[in-house]
């Protein structure tokens, strides 16, 4: 097939207008023994010309980069956020092996010593986000994705560049970064030495004197409390004033703030000029189509997430008792037993439950049921009420009512990220948002889990593995052992052990394989 | 009906009657909207797309109230004298439209950063009173609250405008009001609760704090200022070590290690104070002792009193009022229904001294309509509602006890205002990159 040469031309930023010719880039502050620069992706590439055929192929070797490193990090159930120094290697050695011979345009990106960074590549590089931004950015669901694992690329990359390095991706005009830190100076430093020094959070054991003599040597920045949220939650920054006191250790943490509010602020401003978009030109209409595609039916189909279409058995309202106690996952079951117990479920609880039952195959005719016999009948609520305040939310969430949209069940990355339960309410991640105690007894207790098993499951949440210590669990329920197929979604937790005790199980080596057929996939 | 219950009805009593008067004749309605107006004119958007919500007569809730004006407002209030009046965010359209439009047209756009403090949620560390009952004892906790929270907000956050509230029974509210404050997203709202929250959510019986040594900055602070009374109020006041159920309670919270020895210890000495104290002496002998603890066992001791004193006297916050934009918080100079009592600014200075238990110190509402009633007639020239003159009625709170908390709020309101120009200059770096979020 032949593709005409088309202009790659987004005309949505009005107030900066960069030209991304080639020529435009030895403008950039490029050292080109510096193979490992990244780019700040804050200025639209425009009056590019490229073929559709280079086009389409730059998008899917990012969006084939972009999942792997999800991919990566789902099976070993972690963040590059969370993840601990040693762990950080592994992460880097599996994404490379699994990309390796597998990119052509955008190598450099995942293999910085493979060639030094040409202009040529940046601009590929720039041209590919800004394509899976396009593609990405009409819901909110996709902006998400595209978000957390375009952070997950740049955390992979940054952590890759030496101090040095780093430091000079901070300090490049080309970048509005530079309006939002000062560099502290010694003086400052000098002054706050005592609340900087007390700052530093090292869980355990301190060796002050290491301390102190780090603290000569480290850089300080400042900047507004807003731009580094994870660290002022955590208390491991010193706060003055409205300013947060960064080091060079964690500036990383700025930086990803700064690259995230710069996407997530212009995707929502290109998700509203998308419709024009579409109308520009119906090829690349069809590329965009065909990534978001290639996005979904990767991740359904062979890494065992939910996937709706493998419902099979026909579920009714009062087959959820059973069910819970052998197929749900911890949340869900607890948030079944929460809603038999108090006959009523507050808002969050009710959201993540209904989605999830509806995501099992619950009907709404009998999820409707369920939740009118458990608030009206067995509990306190009046029916007139019922039909006021619940029965258009649960037809909204079966796309039935508002603007018909069929909202998808909450994977578990959602549930462990959004706001935890407070009192009285009882949703959220088990593993996550109880504490350990709690967890413990309640696993011991209520559940029936050997200690050893309970063990094993609060190790992996001390250690933040959520999602591993719920794989335990579903081993300890199944009796299986290295089962293997990596939690990542309540429903997926449930099919799979529908299809284990009622006998339609997949062969387990397809499973285990499964990332690699998946990536050379796409 | 017993005397003493009748005596207490009459004290506390909230009439329709009462609250007419108090709404014409002593509320501070313009002080109040130019609080809400924050600078902008009196028919500005950013009052009249508030949300108010009144309580009425038998618990009618009324939310998304709205008013065009202060005028409108004012003759409102006073029509419908509401027993409790909630402040909510200002919304993207006038509340009162709320029902015609859809939720990407009605939105909270800004808010106040709002704190709520209960003393309820202290209940397993307080042994004078329970629930809804405060007294001079455990308000310690919310002079405590207080002051470690307010000095967060202005030295590690920077925060200049913040109004602290006394509720009216059993706790206090803080409302700040920088404009960068009130332009918040709900994320970093939750961030700043986070880093002021150090007791982890959970069974009340369990330790839930845990500390690491060095202290933050924020948290030697906190602990400076739980130092100043902490004996006082702990093995004094509360007699927190005084009984076997409380020495329980406190030796939940030490390692297994040491709970055998300390309960020994405990048994041969007779008051609070002396037990701490040989707590203390115990603690710091397990952290010097060079034989028997391994080094791991050793850190469990280190950041132990620390842990102890803020799982005591630390500020235990209600997360969900402070994060979410829209949720409804009482207004200041609301009555409270069930005491009687006027929500009163308490004064930055005097935050470590403030004690509502103490008599007279909290405006009631029959109280102020007595002293509105005793004034000589002339004042009371128009009695419709409508034509009554702002002069008079500032003349009329002037006479009553509430003076001195109006003057208070009217510093306040005068202050936050004057300070706008120079918080339009410092928010405009923010803009760009405060307005994304996922
Ligand atoms: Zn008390």
């Amino acid at each position: 097939m032949e593709y005409r040469t088309t202009r790659f031309s987004l005309n949505s930023s009005s107030t900066k207008k960069t030209n991304l010719n080639s020529s435009n880039f030895s403008s950039l502050s490029i050292n080109s023994t510096n193979s490992s620069y990244i780019p700040y992706y804050d200025t639209y590439p425009e009056n590019t010309t490229i073929s559709l055929e280079l086009f389409q192929s730059l998008a899917i070797e990012r969006l084939r980069i972009l999942k792997t490193i999800e991919q990566v990090l789902a099976r070993l159930n972690t963040t590059l956020s969370v993840a601990p120094m040693n762990k950080k290697d592994e992460i880097e050695k599996l994404i490379r092996k699994e990309l390796k011979d597998k990119l052509n345009q955008l190598k450099f990106i995942i293999f910085p010593s493979f060639t030094g960074a040409l202009s040529i590549d940046l601009q590929n590089d720039i041209i590919s986000h800004y394509i899976l931004r396009l593609a990405f950015c009409p819901t909110e669901e996709e902006r998400r994705w595209f978000i957390t694992n375009e952070l997950e690329l740049f955390r992979y990359r940054f952590q890759v560049l030496t101090k040095t390095e780093q430091l000079n991706y901070l300090n490049d005009s080309s970048s509005n970064i530079k309006q939002f830190y000062e560099l502290v100076s010694d003086e400052e430093k000098k002054h706050y030495k005592e609340s900087l020094m007390s700052s530093i959070i090292i869980k355990g054991l301190t060796n002050s004197s290491t301390i102190a003599k780090s603290f000569d040597s480290t850089t300080y920045f400042r900047v507004r409390f807003q731009h580094v949220p994870d660290l002022v939650r955590k208390r491991s920054c010193f706060l003055a004033h409205g300013y947060a006191y960064v080091s060079d250790n964690d500036i990383i943490s700025f930086v990803l703030q700064h690259f995230r509010m710069n996407i997530s602020y212009q995707m929502t401003c290109s998700s509203k000029k998308y419709e024009f978009i579409q109308e520009m030109d119906t090829r690349i209409e069809l590329i965009l189509k065909m990534l978001r595609k290639k996005r979904i039916h990767g991740t359904h189909t062979t890494m065992h997430t939910f996937n709706e279409n493998e419902q099979t058995e026909t579920i009714t309202f009062d087959m959820l008792n059973s069910l819970s106690k052998r197929s749900f996952p911890l949340c869900m079951r607890y948030l079944h037993e929460q809603m038999i117990q108090q006959h009523h479920l507050k808002h969050l609880g009710r959201l993540q439950y209904r989605l999830f039952l509806k995501g099992i195959g619950l009907s709404l005719g009998e999820c409707m049921k369920f939740f009118r016999h458990e608030f009206v009948t067995n509990g306190s609520m009046n029916p007139t009420q019922f039909e006021r305040e619940h029965v258009y939310n649960i037809r909204h969430a079966y796309g039935q009512e508002g603007k018909h949209t069929s909202y998808t069940p909450y994977s578990c990355m959602k549930i462990i990220q959004d706001p935890p339960p407070s009192i009285n309410e009882y949703h959220g991640c088990p593993y996550r948002h109880w504490d350990i105690q709690t967890l413990k007894q309640r696993l011991i207790n209520n559940y029936d889990i050997n200690e050893e098993t309970t063990n094993e499951i609060i190790d992996k949440t001390k250690q933040h593995h959520y999602q591993i210590a719920c794989q335990i669990f579903f081993e300890y329920q199944h009796k299986v052992k290295n089962y293997g197929i990596g939690i990542n979604h309540p429903n997926q937790y449930f099919n799979e052990s529908r299809k284990l005790l009622t006998g339609t199980t997949t062969n387990q080596n397809t499973m285990n394989n499964s990332m690699t057929q998946n990536t050379s996939q796409i | 009906m017993s005397n003493e219950e009748k005596q207490q009805i009459d004290e506390t009593s909230v009439t329709p009657w009462n609250l007419a008067i108090y709404y014409r004749r002593i509320f501070p309605s313009h002080i109040y909207c130019k609080w809400l107006a924050y600078g902008e004119p009196a028919s500005s958007l950013q009052f009249a797309q508030r949300e108010f919500s009144f309580t009425l007569e038998n618990d009618v809730y009324r939310r998304y109230l709205s008013f065009s004006n202060h005028m409108e407002f004012e003759k409102e209030l006073i029509k419908m004298s509401p027993e409790k009046i909630d402040i909510g965010a200002v919304y993207s359209a006038k509340p009162k439209d709320h029902k015609m439009l859809s939720t990407t047209q009605f939105y909270p756009i800004e808010r106040e950063l709002v704190f709520d403090i209960d003393m309820t949620d202290y209940d397993d560390v307080r042994f004078c009173c329970r629930g809804a009952d405060i007294c001079s004892t455990c308000w310690t906790l919310m002079r405590f609250a207080m002051q470690i929270i307010d000095r967060v907000l202005h030295e590690d956050f920077g925060f200049e405008h913040r109004l602290w509230i006394y509720s009216g029974r059993r706790g206090v509210h803080c409302w700040v009001c920088d404009q960068t404050a009130r332009e918040l997203q709900s994320s970093t709202r939750q961030t700043i609760v986070e880093y002021i929250t150090i007791l982890a959510t959970g069974k009340e019986s369990s330790k839930r704090v845990t500390l690491y040594s060095p202290l933050h900055p924020s948290l030697q602070r906190a602990r400076e200022i739980i130092l100043t009374e902490f004996d006082g109020y702990a093995c004094l006041k509360q007699d927190f070590l005084g009984d076997d159920q409380r020495i329980e309670r406190f030796i939940r919270l030490v390692p297994d290690d040491s709970r055998q020895t300390l309960r020994e210890i405990f048994s041969q000495l007779t008051t609070s104070a002396e037990r701490w104290a040989a707590f203390k002496q115990h603690t710091d002998a397990m952290i010097n002792s060079v034989t028997s603890t391994t080094k791991f066992r050793k850190a469990a001791y280190t950041t132990l009193i620390d842990e102890i004193m803020f799982e005591y006297c630390y500020p235990r916050l209600d997360a969900n009022v402070t994060k979410g934009m829209n949720h409804l918080l009482k207004s200041p100079f609301s009555i409270h229904p069930k005491t009687g009592r006027v929500s009163i600014p308490i004064h930055l200075d005097s935050l470590g001294y403030f004690d509502p238990c103490k008599e007279g110190s909290v405006p009631k509402l029959n109280e102020l309509c007595q002293q509105v009633e005793q004034l000589p007639k002339q004042n009371q020239q128009n009695d419709d509602g409508f034509n009554e003159k702002i002069s008079t009625k500032q003349k009329d709170y002037n006479q009553t006890s509430l003076k001195p908390f109006i003057d208070i709020f009217a510093r306040f309101v005068q202050q936050s205002q004057t300070s706008k120009q120079n918080e339009t200059l410092a928010k405009s770096d923010l803009n760009t990159m405060l307005s994304g979020e996922i």
